[in-house]
């Protein structure tokens, strides 16, 4: 298969498959469908490692009988009815909750074009040679380096969702992405990994995106070798862009979730409202995508998506819903139901940026004693904010100058670190298409030297 | 299957690898008396594999029939030539090695599917209950039951024709403790390739009765300081550690990319004590969760030595590196579902168990920690590792003493297992609930005894 299914027809097929649940005993029913065409180059150790196609279409099946939900997932058309006997199935056997059911159509959704016609021709052949310059070009930029793995790919995808409540919907994109994950190797001397890499809408767009992408990766690569023993002391750390999504965001977007909150995993449904976090700390679900990268103007559930505050000026402004959590306490708006055909929707967000504050890079990291961490591998219990990591690639800067470090941790709080945020950079970056971060100073963490 | 396989198979030229794989994953979750997800994957297709002009091409397609996997064969040709003149290390002929050929049978498959979903439903829905309970500082639990259960084929044109069938049943409980403000939380998961009574070995009631405990006596412990330790690694996070901090650097892809293990074989590693295996078999004990018979590309896996008494013996093979380092596969090259290529992958990963008990270490111990129940981790090409901990008691003068939270391990892998000085005569799988990430998931297994050594404690500075 060289494209996937036209959106019209992959809608048509939910449809299909509704009529079935429903003559198979389902109250209700929700049909998401995937349709996905991907080339890729693959490279490993420095050189081109294999080239693939390949095609799937999935149809994830919900139905809910008799206040019970039951799910089940196909790749395989001639098995859909298979698959939708199993979920009525599940759906027989599970209690019923009242707050089960299938999100109501909310308000038309507009027709967003994120399909590139010269991006979805790339040939296997172009792409390949595009990932050969590209390989080239970042191994000339540092002879030590070592590719583990690597790739140049081009995503072609249909999405449709259709329900038994009358959501009808579907979408068509097409995404080219790279990434390079390896480290640097001096003789005996081997550095920390190091990943990056980008994702963007147009063919236009690739091969510099991707280049200034693989140059970061290089200079984290080169700037983990020579590494030493950091120093013991209670201080400031800097986190760059690419650091504050893994050291922040993750757990705390997480903790946003509604589900989180129901559930007992997340303290903070009780602090909405309240202060949790520097004044200068905003951030966005960006739900209708960022500047240059737009997104599927629907959720999981075919709602329509907007722009929702979490967290303005250090308040916490608003968790995340999908359709089931917002029954749950009673109306709030749903648009953050997240996955694919593969699963049950659940809650999350689809983008996400951190807004700029004041302050220079350059002034953030002029400090006494602190630690610029670009690689951090930490443990975490989101729950009570503790966590414990080590610092996989990072500086210890002092008295004005700054080394590579290693076998050092640092411990903290989460929530703690919130409060802590001291500088935030006047500058952010953008990556792969949906997070976009400025760096970011916290104040007062433990550092721990081996 | 494997004769629509094997009929297309002979009419084709050069190398191909065909690989039928059919998967149905099911999940039950219960969380505060809730049933969150009751859901089923089905996920069938033919991955394709071919070498042409020295380089490998790859497609898949979910239609298995005749016509659908031949336009499969044609595009990874089409890849594999589009590919050929970047090459710059063409792939030499693979290694001449015995290919399985027939069917081979893993336990359990018929007991696990042909039991109720009604009947794991409610296994879950009971051990949920009774995880809050057990304590009234326990304001929320999640109990959940997942099963994997596949078919597979995998016919190549030097030869292999074999199939398989197998079932990864999984069982998982976390328990939330709240008190004052504080919370803590227990976790206990158990996975095997194998039957119900494999699963519950251990009654579900006592790995509740684990997780309920764990999540309440952390309300009352505090975080250790920080800074390198004597500790007693227990089996679950010598598993983790002998997978991600020595496994992953010995995977031959990955030494050819300059991991520190390269140029190592042959040297001390270890201590003298240390010796570190992978095994597509469940060695000691049955039911391994990284238990496979064949691998993708259809080779007989076998017990492969990594560390013998300490020194460096084996990389982990597919029949590319093989051929490359000049040795035999190992049957490590493995891929998640049908539309993953092979790559290598550990299956069960273990240290030998050795002549102490548990209870001498611990009371030849003067000062350290015993750490049990891993969190998550992580390790670098280095082999520096890095791994959360549920639970540590401090050892005090041969006596186990205060639990501390909030605790992770680090150090460098082949520096710390040169400093251990007992190796325990116990020996558990303790991994098989989780999955393994490169690129692409696996379910795996890695276990062993207690292990002594030195390495560094994070805590507060």
């Amino acid at each position: 298969m060289t494209a996937p299914m036209k959106k019209e027809l992959l809608l048509s097929s939910c449809e299909e498959a509704i009529d079935l649940a429903k003559k198979l005993g389902a109250d209700e029913a929700e049909v998401f469908a995937s349709s996905t065409v991907e080339r890729n180059v693959g490279i490993e150790k420095n050189d081109l490692h294999q080239s693939s196609q390949v095609s799937e279409t999935t149809w994830g099946i919900r139905v809910v009988k008799g206040g019970a939900v039951g799910f089940c997932t196909s790749n395989q058309p001639s098995s859909l009815k298979k698959a939708v006997s199993e979920a009525v199935g599940l759906a027989s056997i599970a209690p019923p909750d009242v707050h089960n059911g299938i999100a109501q159509p909310m308000g038309d959704i507009p027709s967003i074009v994120a399909v590139d016609e010269d991006l979805i021709n790339y040939g296997i052949d172009e792409l390949t040679a595009m990932a050969m310059r590209l390989l080239s070009g970042a191994c000339r930029l540092d002879g030590r380096l070592t590719i583990d793995r690597g790739g140049v790919g081009i995503n072609h995808q249909t999405t449709a969702v259709a329900s038994s409540t009358g959501t009808r919907c579907s979408y068509e994109s097409a995404a080219g992405n790279g990434f390079l994950f390896g480290m640097c190797v001096d003789g005996d001397e081997v550095g920390s990994f190091s990943y990056d890499g980008d994702t963007v809408r147009s063919a236009a767009d690739l091969e510099n995106a991707l280049n200034v992408s693989f140059d970061r990766f290089v200079k984290k690569c080169a700037g983990a070798m020579g590494a030493t023993s950091g120093e013991s002391f209670n201080g400031p750390v800097v986190l760059p862009p690419e650091t504050v999504s893994e050291f922040l965001m993750g757990d705390l977007i997480a903790m946003m979730g509604a589900d989180a909150v129901r559930t007992g995993k997340s303290p903070l449904g009780e602090k909405l409202g309240e202060v949790i976090a520097s004044t200068s700390l905003s951030i966005f679900e960006e739900g209708l995508g960022l500047k240059g990268f737009p997104i599927c103007p629907f959720d999981r559930e075919g709602m329509l998506r907007k722009r929702t505050p979490l967290i303005e000026n250090g308040v916490l402004s608003n968790l995340l819903f999908n359709s089931y959590e917002s029954r749950a306490v009673n109306g709030a708006l749903s648009s953050n139901a997240t996955g694919g055909a593969s699963s049950l929707p659940s809650v999350g967000a689809s983008a996400i940026s951190v807004a700029t504050g004041s302050d220079q890079y350059k002034n953030m990291v002029n400090m006494e004693q602190g630690i610029i961490v670009t690689r951090f591998s930490s443990s975490s219990n989101p729950l009570t904010g503790d966590f414990s990591g080590v610092v996989k690639g990072g500086f210890l800067v002092k008295n004005g100058e700054r080394r590579p470090i290693e076998e050092t941790t640092i411990a903290g709080n989460l929530y703690e670190c919130l409060r802590s945020i001291s500088a935030i950079s006047d500058t952010a970056l953008l990556m792969n298409g949906t997070v976009s971060m400025p760096a970011i100073k916290i104040d007062g963490l433990s550092v721990t030297a081996g | 299957m494997r004769l629509l396989l094997e009929e297309i198979i002979n009419t084709l030229d050069g190398f191909v690898e065909l690989r039928y794989h059919h998967k149905e994953f099911r999940s039950l979750r219960v969380t505060q008396g809730r049933v969150e997800s009751t859901s089923a994957r089905h996920r069938t297709g033919v991955g394709v594999r071919v070498l042409e002009s020295g380089t490998w091409g790859f497609a898949s397609t979910s239609d298995c029939t005749k016509a659908s996997i031949l336009q499969a064969v044609d595009a990874a040709r089409t890849s594999a030539r589009a590919s050929a003149p970047h090459r710059k290390d063409p792939i030499n002929d693979l290694p001449e090695v015995e290919l399985a050929k027939g069917d081979f049978e893993m336990p359990g498959v018929d007991d696990i599917m042909t039991r109720s979903i009604d009947e794991k439903l409610e296994l879950i829905v009971k051990a949920e209950a009774s995880a809050r309970a057990a304590s009234t500082l326990i304001p929320s639990a999640t109990a959940g039951y997942n099963e994997i259960y596949a078919e597979k084929v995998i016919v190549t044109t030097d030869g292999a024709s074999a199939g398989f069938r197998y079932v990864r049943p999984e069982f998982r409980v976390l328990a939330v403790a709240e008190r004052d403000g504080e919370r803590s939380t227990g976790h206990e998961a158990v996975g095997v390739t194998g039957g119900w009574e494999c699963l519950f070995r251990e009654e579900s009631d006592k790995l509740v009765g684990r997780a309920t405990k764990a999540a309440v006596d952390l309300l009352s412990a505090k975080i250790p300081e920080g800074g390198k330790n004597t500790v007693i690694l227990a089996p679950s996070i010598v598993g983790l550690m002998v997978h991600e901090a020595v496994g992953h650097t010995v995977e031959a892809d990955f030494v050819q990319s300059g991991s520190v293990a390269a140029g190592k074989i042959g040297t001390k590693v270890a201590s003298d004590i240390v010796t570190l295996c992978d095994s597509g078999a469940s060695e000691l004990i049955d039911g391994a969760g990284g238990t496979i018979p064949v691998d993708d590309e259809g080779v007989i896996t076998q017990d492969t030595v990594i560390i013998k008494d300490g020194v460096l013996k084996s990389y982990l093979h597919n029949r590319e590196s093989a051929a490359h380092y000049g040795v035999a596969p190992t049957g490590n090259a493995r891929a998640w579902e049908y539309s993953d290529e092979p790559l290598i992958r550990m299956r069960n990963t273990y240290i030998r168990p050795g002549s102490k008990s548990i209870d001498e270490i611990i009371a030849n111990t003067k000062s350290g920690f015993l750490l049990d129940g891993p969190r998550n981790g992580q390790a670098d090409a280095t082999g520096e590792f890095m791994f959360g901990v549920q639970q540590a008691w401090r050892i005090e003068n041969g006596k186990l003493g205060e639990l501390v939270r909030g605790v992770t391990l680090s150090g460098k892998a082949f520096e710390v297992l040169q400093t251990v000085d007992a190796v325990s005569n116990e020996f558990k799988w303790d991994l098989g609930a989780g999955h393994c990430g490169k690129g692409q998931p696996a379910k795996v297994d890695a276990g062993g005894p207690y292990i002594r050594c030195e390495a560094m404690l994070g805590g507060s500075q």
